[in-house]
């Protein structure tokens, strides 16, 4: 501390009425406030320590401040691309590459109609498009639809064979039973209406049967009750004749026109009335 | 201040964990006047006085630990102090939104208004003279009036160059003299 003659000097060469002010201070204070302050402020402090020690409530995880500006360092980094994918996305790129770079559309159909059903406010929902399509889009459209279909012939030129699944059974397999029936019908129709089937019997049973005895002939006639029959040519030429009745050939005949039914007669006239549809 | 070497003794005893309270309760009890009335000045009322002293001494306690001893204790208290003092100034203008006039005039209320206030006694005028003063004069006016701190000292407490101070002190003076023979 500088001597306070010194101190005084320096304040009488600036000025002596100063100087001679009383250094006393006018102030008041509470009697005997500074016997106790020391005792008041150590409590106040170790009462503030003792604060210390309680802490918060409030816990945090374990170590989550350690990383914390990092992450947010990195989160403002990665910026708007950061924002555009979900975390669920960034997850499943970690995990799985191929999975993360699947398209997420389902396979699954709902019935047509389900959720009008299920839910009337979704069935609301169904024809309110949020999505936008480029202005003009469908001005042009049916003519790109309609050239792309003409090209389609000369795409399917070069388009190789397309493979049929065998789990993939459509109406196809009905229309093929039924031309192959419908054949087998017309086949058997035409040998039973033309001439063509009545030498057709085959030379090795003709000639077999003469091998075969009268009497064994005349036994299997008898077990098989079997008619006899008058003459030699009408059992070659009465083998469906005679034993289709009228239902039989309506039902044979209900499909075949008339015109060729006219024109197998006049061809074969007079030989048997044929009942028509 | 010629402590110097009680105060090395204390702040040794601050480091033990065994005599930190001890030590910093004879810290205490050995500046609490000299603090007192420095802030006193600055801020007039004892209640806020008395505010201030606690916070700065609570101050001292967290940040004793890591003082470094290149520089006197007290030197360090009275920083503390002066700075503690400041800063409860401004808070108290920015509550009340008063201007620096306004504040001054206040603190001059507050003179007056004390009980043992009387305007014929020259002490109390130098009061009201003092509290005319701007802020940093007015610390230097009573460190160098009151507390006849050297330049020197004063210099490494408030962070200014000596000559700076001198002549800060200077102005404090004539402006006090002015006051008190106009007034």
């Amino acid at each position: 501390m500088q001597p306070k003659n010194e101190i005084s000097e320096e304040l009488r060469s600036l000025s002596v009425m100063v100087d001679e002010i009383s250094r006393q201070m006018p102030y008041g204070l509470p009697e005997g406030y500074f016997d106790d302050f020391a005792m008041r402020v150590v409590d106040r402090i170790t009462g503030i320590e003792g604060m210390k020690g309680v802490g918060s409530p409030f816990q945090v995880p374990e170590g989550y401040f350690d990383g914390f500006a990092g992450g947010v360092l990195a989160r403002i980094k990665a910026g708007n691309a950061a924002m555009l994918r979900s975390e669920a996305a960034e997850e499943l790129a970690l995990l799985s590459p191929l999975l993360s770079g699947m398209e997420r559309k389902a396979p699954y159909q709902a019935p047509e109609g389900y959720f009008g059903e299920l839910a009337p406010i979704l069935a609301g929902l169904q024809h309110k498009s949020l999505y936008k399509v480029p202005e003009g889009y469908f001005d042009g459209l049916a003519g790109k639809i309609a050239a792309r279909v003409t090209e389609v012939p000369a795409i399917a030129r070069h388009t190789p064979a397309r493979v049929v699944s065998f789990g993939r059974r459509g109406w196809w397999k009905y229309s093929a039973a039924a031309v192959v029936a419908g054949l087998i019908l017309t086949i058997g129709w035409l040998r039973l209406h033309t001439g063509n089937g009545r030498n057709a019997v085959p030379t090795d049973v003709a000639h077999s049967l003469y091998a075969v005895s009268d009497q064994e002939i005349q036994n299997y006639l008898d077990n098989h009750n079997v008619t006899p029959l008058a003459e030699p040519d009408s059992i070659v030429n009465s083998n469906a004749a005679l034993n289709v009745d009228e239902n039989d050939v309506k039902s044979l005949l209900g499909d075949v026109p008339d015109g060729e039914l006219k024109q197998y007669l006049e061809e074969h006239g007079g030989e048997k009335d044929v009942a028509t549809n | 201040m010629g402590s110097s070497i009680q105060d090395t003794e204390l702040l040794l005893q601050f480091r033990d964990p065994n005599t930190k309270e001890k030590a910093f309760t004879a810290i205490i009890k050995k500046y609490q006047e000299k603090l007192y009335w420095h802030i006193r000045r600055m801020v007039v009322e004892h209640e806020d006085a008395n505010d201030v002293l606690q916070n700065v001494f609570i101050r001292v306690w967290n940040g004793l630990e890591n003082f470094r001893e290149d520089s006197q204790l007290y030197t360090w208290l009275y920083r503390i102090a002066t700075n503690e003092c400041l800063s409860y100034l401004d808070q108290q203008k920015r509550k009340s939104s008063l201007s620096f006039d306004e504040m001054e005039s206040g603190l001059s209320n507050k003179i007056v208004a004390d009980k043992f206030f009387d305007p014929n006694k020259l002490e109390w005028k130098l009061q009201l003279a003092i509290q005319q003063l701007p802020e940093k004069q007015r610390v230097v006016f009573t460190l160098r009036y009151y507390d006849e701190m050297p330049y020197e000292e004063m210099s490494r407490v408030l962070d200014t160059s000596e000559g700076a101070l001198k002549a800060s002190y200077h102005h404090a003076v004539k402006k006090i003299e002015d006051y008190i023979l106009n007034r």
